[in-house]
């Protein structure tokens, strides 16, 4: 493996996981998307502009995988986590200043896993990084009002169904 | 905190926990070797399972097709209708699952504007399914068969609309090629225009539950074929209400089905 590759390995695999795992909500297909997005991004490294900003690169990367790969939803009932302990493991990495508790993050995990996948790309990409419009935009190769309107509708539903 | 300012922070929160999990990249050797491997293993138990089918087949004179676990023949709906890009429409879904055994309909209702449905989905998945039917019954919802062509290729998006039903035309024996399959329904055009040129009264012209379900009710009959030679249809129904909102409500078309 290149060198270069791998130090950007190194750096964002935390950062990949956490999307992958934000977007496919179970361990299973995250992982998946998770080795597939890098070893996409390894395939392709020849083509990559340094200009261009790696994360956002591989990001993208790893949401049109996602959204190109059907498969990748068929396990969205399954559990986020292997084990118990995974669970607790997860509850107390929520900082005490969140606005979580974990029934709201199992309230909020259900919401999202049943919005369409197409919002859920959308919303996922906005709140991880807080990218922009614009950004998102070129990510996902679609225009700048349709990352609008998803991220209206995803918005819409999930407050709805939370009450609020 | 206003609700709006709430929900932007749940949901900062929420993409910004940090897992247990940090993923690491497996090498492309183990993974090219893996890949390599799997056809081998696949061959190596499908000959295993041959073997054993054929010793059970001589030892007791048949092979039993129905030793399969309920739950491999059934099959998940999940349906929604989305609005047009620039509106501001919301999407609503249902899932069902059905069975040979049980029964569950309406569940967890949403709502989409008749207005602006842009179309309506419904999502595919399960086993041993080779293919399926399709049918409009009133001719007001039109299978779009690019998308369906282009879902079945892993692509989701985009394409020109280019092949509809005709009212009341059926499709067959389309093939399932992945484990989850996107069948994308919209609106006839005649309808939406007859409604777009009418815009500025279209409040006085479409008012009720019945104006809204002239233009866009339907109700699509999906058939599924195992790959056991059965068939089991279920009949989508899409619908709206009085402030033009959609429904969809399934049920069972075959009198031995049931639905959970």
């Amino acid at each position: 493996m290149n060198k270069i590759f791998e130090e950007y390995v190194d750096l964002y695999s935390e950062d990949l996981s956490r999307l992958c795992l934000s977007l496919c909500l179970n361990t299973q297909d995250a992982e998946d998307l998770f080795q597939d997005t890098w070893l996409k991004a390894m395939k392709n490294f020849s083509k990559y502009n340094s200009d261009y900003p790696f994360d956002k690169w591989l990001f993208a990367i790893c949401v049109n995988t996602y959204k190109n790969t059907l498969k990748l939803c068929y396990n969205k009932n399954k559990a986020i986590f292997n084990t118990l302990e995974d669970k607790e493991y997860y509850m107390n990495s929520i900082p005490d200043n969140s606005t979580l508790t974990p029934e709201a993050y199992f309230e909020l995990r259900k919401i999202i896993s049943d919005l369409p996948k197409k919002l859920r790309t959308v919303l996922v990409l906005k709140y991880f990084r807080d990218y922009s419009l614009k950004e998102i935009a070129e990510m996902l190769n679609i225009p700048e009002g349709t990352v609008k309107s998803r991220l209206h509708n995803a918005k819409s539903i999930i407050k709805r169904r939370l009450g609020e | 905190m206003k609700n709006i300012d709430l929900l932007e922070k749940k949901l900062q929160d929420f993409c910004n926990v940090s897992p247990p999990y940090k993923f690491s990249l497996r090498l492309e050797e183990e993974k090219v070797k893996s890949k390599n491997i799997k056809p081998f293993v696949s061959v190596a138990c499908a000959a295993l399972v041959l073997v054993c089918a054929l010793a059970f087949a001589v030892g007791f004179g048949k092979t039993d097709i129905q030793s399969n676990k309920p739950e491999e023949f059934g099959f998940v709906i999940n349906a929604h209708a989305e609005g047009a890009e620039n509106n501001i429409a919301t999407v609503g879904t249902e899932s069902t699952k059905v069975s040979k055994e049980y029964s569950l309909i309406n569940k967890d209702y949403e709502k989409v504007s008749a207005l602006s449905v842009d179309h309506i989905a419904l999502e595919l998945t399960g086993n041993d399914i080779v293919s399926y039917d399709l049918k409009a019954k009133n001719g007001i919802l039109h299978f779009r068969d690019d998308l369906h062509r282009l879902s079945a290729n892993n692509v989701i998006e985009g394409g020109r609309v280019f092949d509809y039903f005709v009212a009341g035309s059926e499709l067959y024996d389309l093939p399932v090629d992945t484990e989850e399959t996107y069948l994308f329904w919209l609106p006839g055009f005649d309808r939406i225009e007859a409604v777009a040129a009418t815009f500025e009264e279209q409040c006085e012209i479409l008012q009720t539950a019945e104006d809204y379900n002239k233009y866009f009710g339907d109700t699509i009959t999906l058939t599924v074929e195992y790959k056991d030679g059965t068939n089991k249809s279920v009949d989508i129904e899409i619908s709206f209400d009085d402030e033009a909102y959609a429904y969809a409500k399934m049920s069972a078309v075959d009198a031995n089905i049931t639905m959970y």
